[in-house]
Order: C-alpha cells, then sequence, then structure tokens
C-alpha cells in the first residue's frame, strides 16, 4: 500500500469512526423465501441472525447501529425495482431477474449493481420444468403442440421454455401465456392450463402435491440454472465491509443447509410454508441444488447465454458482465475461511446416473425420519411395512436412472427387470428401457401395493 | 349566460348589466355618460389575463392542453433535473423515452391487440354489471325486504379489492376468460347499485304521494316519478363504474395473459421497462376517460327532462 492511499485510509478511517458513532446504518435486503435457491441469501440469514454475527463492530463502523430490512417477494423484478429506488442494497434473485437487474441498473448511467455471489445451482438445470396436470395424456415436449403452454415471463423458467421450444421446432405451435407461480399452480390443480414451466421449487411442489407431473426438466435444456445477489455500487463502495459481513454470513448458511439438510428442510419449512420434503428434495446430498457461492466460469457463461435471450426477445439494455459480475468478496469469504476459492471454483457439482456413492432409495418416516436403502425393492418393503403397521411416510425418493437425478417415488415410472426395479422420471426413458432389459413398466402404487 | 353580462369587455354597453333597477332616462348626457363608464381596452397582461380566463369552449380547450403541456415540462424538467424533494425522479423515464417507446408500441401489431382486447373485456364485463345493477338497484330501492337481504352483500363485498379476488376467481370460474370478467364486473357492479338505490330513495315522496292521490298505479308510479327521479344518480353510478371497471380490469389481467393493456403493463414491470409501463399506465388512463365520456354521452338523453325542469 502507497503511503498516500495509506493516509487516505486512516483519514476514512478516522473521518468515519467520528461519523460512525451516531449514525445508524440501513441495511435492506430483498429475498424470496419461496424460491429455495435463494433461502441462504434471504431467509435463513433472517431467522437465524447470521449477518448480525458477521457484521462489522470495529473501525468506522464502531457504535454505527444496524437497521436490517428483509423484504420477502416471490419474483425478482420487485427486488430490482426497490433497489433503483434506492431502498433496498441488496437483492437475491434467479439468473434471468439478475441480468435484468444489472442490465436497467447499468442503462440508467447511474448507480450501478454488482454480482456479488451465488446462493444455489444446479449445473444441468434441474430447478425449472415444464409440468401438466397429474392427468393429462401428455408426456412429452412434442406433444405440447396446438396446446398452451404458461410461465412467468422474464423468469429463468420462460427463458429455458423458449429454448425448448426452439429446440424441438414447435415455438409457433404452442401459444404462451404469463402467468405467475401462484397462478400457474392453482391452474395445473384445476387442470385449467395444458402446461406450466416454473423455477424451484414449484415443480416439485406440484408433484409433491399430486397435481402436477414433469414432463420436461429444465437439465434437458442444458444450461446450468443458479440465483445469487446482487449488491448496488454505492452501497458496496460505501460499506464494502458489509457486503464482506453479508457474502460471509450468506456462506455460514449454505454451510449450515450442507451440514444437516433434514434439520434445514424441517426449518425452512416452518419459516416459509414449502413443504420440507420438497425442501429435502433440494437440500440432501444427490439432490437437486448445490448451495456454494463462488463465481464459476459456467455460471458467466450461462448468463452470457440468458442475456441474449432476453436481448433478442425481450430488447433487454447491453450489459458489461466484466464490469458486473464481481467475485472479490466471494473470493475474500473463501479465503476467510481457510478454504482454497481457485480449487473450489473449478469443481463443480451434478448428478450422475447410478451413482453407487449414493443409496438407492431414501424413505421420510413421519416417526423416526429418514432411511436410506440400498435397492428400491427394499424400500417398496419398508414402506409396505409401515403401510401395515399403520405408520406415515412423508415421502420416498429415488434417482432416475437415465440422469440420475432425484425423484419422488409417487411420479417416477418404474421398470421392474430381472427382479430388480428401476425408476426414472420421464415415461419415454422407462419404456425404452423396459423394451431394451424386457421388463414391465409399474407404477410405485403398484410396487408397494 | 349569467356569468357572460358581468364579463367587462364584452358587456354590449346599451344593456345595463342588471334590469332589476329602472333604467336611467335615455337622455343623450346619460348615454354619453353610460359610454364614457365602458371599459378601457386592455393592454399586456390584463388583456392576456382576459383571454385566458374566456369561458368561450376553444378557450377551455386551449387551457387543458396548456394544463397537460405544464404538466409534461414539468415532468420533463423533473427528470432532467434529477428532481429529489421527497419524491425521486433520478430512475424516472423522461417524456421523449415514454413518446418514444409509445411510437414503437404503435408501430407495431401487438399493441392495438393488447388495447383491442382490454375494450372488449370492458365493454362485455359493463354490460353485465349495468343490466345486473340498474334493476337490483332500483328494486332494493323500493323495497325494504329486497334491500334488506341484498344490502348486506353490497356493503361487505364492495371494499375488497379487486386483487384480492384473484385466487378465488381462478378457482371459481371455467376459463381465464371468465375470472377477468368477473373481477372487472365486480369492479363496475357496486357504485352502479348504490348510486341506483340512492336515486331511488332520493325521490321526493310529495311527488309519489301526488302521483297516487291522482290515481296512478304502483307501476306507473316507478315509470313516471321514480325512474326519472332516480335518472341523475343511476347516470353518476354509470360513470362511477366504468372508472372502476377499469381499475379491476388491470388486477383481472394480471391473472393470465397473454393480450389486455393491464397485461402489458404487468409484463413491462417484470421486465422493468418503465417507459413502457408509463405507455400502459397512460393508455389506461385515456381509455378510461374516452370510456366513461362516452358513458356520458349516452346518458345524456335521459337527462334532458331535469334541464327543462331548470
Amino acid at each position: 500500500m502507497s503511503k498516500t492511499s495509506l493516509a487516505l485510509t486512516l483519514a476514512a478511517l478516522l473521518a468515519g469512526s467520528a461519523l460512525a458513532r451516531a449514525e445508524t446504518i440501513e441495511i435492506g435486503i430483498g429475498h424470496q423465501s419461496t424460491v429455495t435457491n435463494t433461502v441462504p441469501g434471504g431467509v435463513i440469514l433472517e431467522k437465524l441472525k447470521l449477518l448480525e454475527k458477521h457484521l462489522p463492530k470495529s473501525g468506522k463502523y464502531a457504535g454505527a447501529e444496524y437497521k436490517l430490512v428483509y423484504q420477502d417477494y416471490t419474483s425478482g423484478p420487485p427486488i430490482t425495482n426497490q433497489m433503483l429506488a434506492g431502498k433496498l442494497a441488496f437483492g437475491v434473485m434467479g439468473d434471468y431477474p439478475l441480468i435484468v437487474n444489472g442490465a436497467n441498473f447499468q442503462k440508467s448511467g447511474k448507480n450501478q449493481s454488482r454480482l456479488i455471489m451465488i446462493t444455489g445451482y444446479n449445473l444441468k438445470g434441474t430447478g425449472n420444468a415444464i409440468v401438466v396436470p397429474v392427468g393429462s395424456s401428455v408426456y412429452s415436449v412434442e406433444q405440447l403442440a396446438g396446446k398452451q403452454l404458461s410461465t412467468p415471463i422474464g423468469s429463468a423458467a420462460w427463458g429455458m421454455a423458449l429454448k425448448v421450444l426452439r429446440d424441438k421446432g414447435i415455438y409457433d405451435k404452442v401459444e404462451m401465456l404469463g402467468q405467475s407461480p401462484p397462478v400457474g399452480v392453482t391452474n395445473i390443480a384445476q387442470n385449467k392450463i395444458d402446461a406450466h414451466a416454473d423455477f424451484c421449487p414449484w415443480s416439485e411442489v406440484m408433484e409433491f402435491r399430486g397435481t402436477g407431473r414433469k414432463i420436461f426438466d429444465g437439465s434437458e435444456a442444458g444450461i446450468p440454472t443458479f440465483h445469487g445477489t446482487v449488491v448496488t455500487k454505492d452501497f458496496s463502495d460505501k460499506y464494502p465491509e458489509i457486503v464482506q459481513a453479508y457474502v460471509n454470513a450468506t456462506m455460514e448458511a449454505q454451510a449450515w443447509i450442507e451440514k444437516d439438510p433434514v434439520e434445514a428442510a424441517t426449518k425452512v419449512s416452518e419459516w416459509t410454508g414449502i413443504e420440507k420434503e420438497v425442501l429435502y428434495l433440494y437440500f440432501s446430498k444427490g439432490g437437486i441444488s448445490t448451495f456454494e457461492g463462488s463465481m464459476k466460469a459456467q455460471w458467466v457463461e450461462a448468463l452470457k447465454y440468458d442475456h441474449g435471450l432476453l436481448a433478442k426477445e425481450k430488447e433487454i439494455p447491453p450489459l458489461d458482465f466484466d464490469k458486473w459480475v464481481d467475485a472479490s468478496f466471494v473470493k475474500a469469504g473463501f479465503k476467510a475461511a481457510g478454504k482454497d476459492y481457485d480449487a473450489i471454483v473449478k469443481t463443480v457439482v451434478t448428478n450422475k446416473p447410478d451413482d453407487t456413492s449414493l443409496p438407492a432409495a431414501e424413505v421420510w418416516f413421519a416417526e423416526g425420519g429418514i432411511k436410506t436403502y440400498g435397492s428400491i425393492k427394499e424400500a417398496t418393503a419398508a414402506v409396505k411395512e409401515a403401510a401395515k403397521a399403520g405408520k406415515k411416510v412423508n415421502a420416498t425418493y429415488v434417482y432416475d436412472k437415465a440422469t440420475g437425478l432425484k425423484l419422488f417415488s409417487n411420479v417416477a415410472f418404474f421398470v421392474e427387470a430381472e427382479g430388480k426395479l428401476s425408476a426414472f422420471m420421464k415415461k419415454g426413458d422407462a419404456d425404452a428401457f423396459a423394451a431394451k432389459a424386457k421388463g414391465k413398466l409399474v407404477s410405485w402404487g403398484d410396487i408397494t401395493a | 349566460m349569467l356569468a357572460k353580462t358581468i364579463e367587462p369587455g364584452v358587456t354590449p354597453p346599451a344593456q345595463p348589466p342588471l334590469q332589476v333597477v329602472s333604467p336611467p332616462r335615455a337622455t343623450p348626457e346619460a348615454i354619453e355618460a353610460l359610454q364614457r363608464s365602458k371599459p378601457e381596452k386592455l393592454h399586456g397582461w390584463a388583456a392576456f389575463l382576459a383571454v385566458v380566463a374566456s369561458p368561450s369552449p376553444l378557450m377551455r380547450w386551449t387551457r387543458r392542453l396548456l394544463a397537460i403541456a405544464l404538466g409534461i415540462l414539468w415532468w420533463h424538467l423533473a427528470v432532467k433535473y434529477q428532481l429529489n424533494v421527497i419524491v425521486k425522479f433520478d430512475n424516472v423515464s423522461s417524456p421523449a423515452e415514454v413518446w418514444a417507446s409509445f411510437v414503437k408500441q404503435l408501430n407495431g401489431k401487438i399493441f392495438y391487440r393488447h388495447l383491442f382486447v382490454s375494450l372488449q373485456r370492458i365493454a362485455i364485463a359493463y354490460c353485465f354489471a349495468v343490466s345486473i345493477g340498474i334493476p337490483l338497484g332500483l328494486l332494493m330501492g323500493r323495497s325494504r325486504i329486497i334491500n334488506d337481504f341484498v344490502m348486506p352483500y353490497v356493503e361487505i363485498l364492495r371494499p375488497i379489492p379487486a386483487v384480492a379476488w384473484i385466487p378465488l376467481a381462478i378457482l371459481m370460474w371455467p376459463t381465464e376468460e371468465s375470472s377477468i370478467l368477473y373481477i372487472t364486473f365486480l369492479g363496475a357492479l357496486f357504485p352502479i347499485i348504490l348510486n341506483t338505490v340512492a336515486g331511488v330513495q332520493q325521490t321526493p315522496e310529495v311527488l309519489v304521494r301526488a302521483a297516487r292521490s291522482l290515481g296512478a298505479r304502483q307501476g306507473q308510479i316507478f315509470r313516471h316519478v321514480v325512474l326519472p327521479a332516480a335518472l341523475p344518480s343511476i347516470a353518476t353510478g354509470l360513470s362511477v363504474g366504468m372508472g372502476v371497471a377499469w381499475f379491476s380490469l388491470l388486477a383481472g389481467e394480471i391473472i393470465s395473459g397473454q393480450y389486455g393493456i393491464g397485461y402489458f403493463t404487468w409484463t413491462a414491470y417484470h421486465l422493468i421497462k418503465y417507459p413502457d409501463i408509463i405507455v400502459g399506465m397512460l393508455s389506461i388512463g385515456f381509455l378510461g376517460t374516452a370510456s366513461t365520456f362516452a358513458v356520458t354521452l349516452a346518458t345524456k338523453p335521459f337527462l334532458r327532462w331535469q334541464a327543462r325542469a331548470r
């Protein structure tokens, strides 16, 4: 550090500490408690009071009073609106809304926003999905030709739906409607819409409630999906230590989920109303999301792709990614935690078929918690036994043999071949496997009856 | 007309402003005096103000347009100099930006579809509201029993905002379109009912008794006394109902969509496109004003008797 900058820093510190004595610093955080990938950056911080633990209390912050304002939304754009209005400093949102945020801040030519960390991700894009009413005769995207598909416009699910319809060449044949998650979920339950594309965790919520069935998983589109935190540049220039505290606290929240997914799912469910069985599907080992904050090259690539789509379809202004993506805080956070950022940023967790490091099935008993099984057969036996004893089973989890994706058993397709059971997310895959292995297609209801 | 006679510039010298007092005898001196007392020709600001204050329809329209122009100028300046006094203008789109996106929308086809779909929804929902609201209001106004049965519903349901209806409207109605129409219909319905009831109840009892003593039957009294007396109030209800229908429509169009000016505005919000949001807002404002005006025009013939009575 040069002499002048040292002097300036000291002067700033002194001036800061003089001011700080009476200063109340308001920290506004806009989050989405019902959107699973964002929970470490919002609702967990709020409920476990993690941010308070990390906020700076010395130097220019000595004696400063903090006023934490958590605002809960069901989608990203209203948070961006609040941030542009200068009412919130931090915003946690999904990939597409993040871009809309960055691009609009940049366009304003005044205050800017910075993407500082990732709160949760899935490399292949699971989390977004297209769901049909459970009794629908539609089993693949191709069958949607001539039908209606609703999705929250401008969301990650919308981007995925656009891509898949284009890829399959049926973009002109599907009528696309804008519907927010609560509206779409109700319409699926009421059988009033042919299909609904939504982001995490709504597809799994519909599956768990038994109202909807996935016909397309985001992983098939092959574009990562993730949520992250943006902060206004004004705020991060003025209070970099607070931004660092936020990043460190969010990393602690992420570690909290990983350490005990059952506890995390139960608690977050109490706070948000999303079913704990659905949250466990996301939180658990081998589950849908990984809660790790590093700024991987894949994320930036995906954001650039998403931006291209938004610019083309909805005329979103340009975005200078080099300025907007700022990994310095998350790097410092890993360093402070004694972890090797450079190594972590290069590794990415993803599901793979027939992963032997994971149990074949997990059963969540209402009393007794989660038990793991080496084969689906064993799990079905346990479920049958529980039914006989009048014990309630909350949920059973299996893995898609085609992709390794974790699934609820009640929506999976099973193939019985050579005395073994295999699970599939999609009927097409199950049919193909059954033909190959000379097995027969069975449902969860059949094998647990 | 009275206003005109006290206007100094236009008072004909031969006609004294008030004829109640007997005029002085028209001696040549008196005429001369009168002529001398005629106001001098106005100059400068005074002349300008006289023109500005002129009650001619042309001037009134000029003033209205001027008011809008001043508003737009103020908006432009507030954005340009980033006014920040309680309300902040630093991220608000300028009138030029809004105009640019408006022109862009006009050049596309889809915007007209949005407008058309909304107008169509308003027309349908409003027709239902009128054909249910007016008869119901008349019955409630004349019958205490019907009033007692219906009024509690009106009073309880009326304060519920349109957005609060969204979840139930989706559940209850078979299609998206019918949910939207229902929400719009509710918005229009209550002002129409309440104003109709008020109009009926305001009928002077003296007139009713007079008609009855002249041998009019119940139906005749209703047709010739109550209905005409209630018409002005019903007309007010129809105008207010149209206004409320428009802002309920916006809530309804959030439910679904593809088309509709409310949907257009809502989608623009989700992509943080402020100019488009303002285009949507102003379109709703203009369409709302135009349709309220249309209602006023349509009800005018029914109110003619009232103008004669004055």
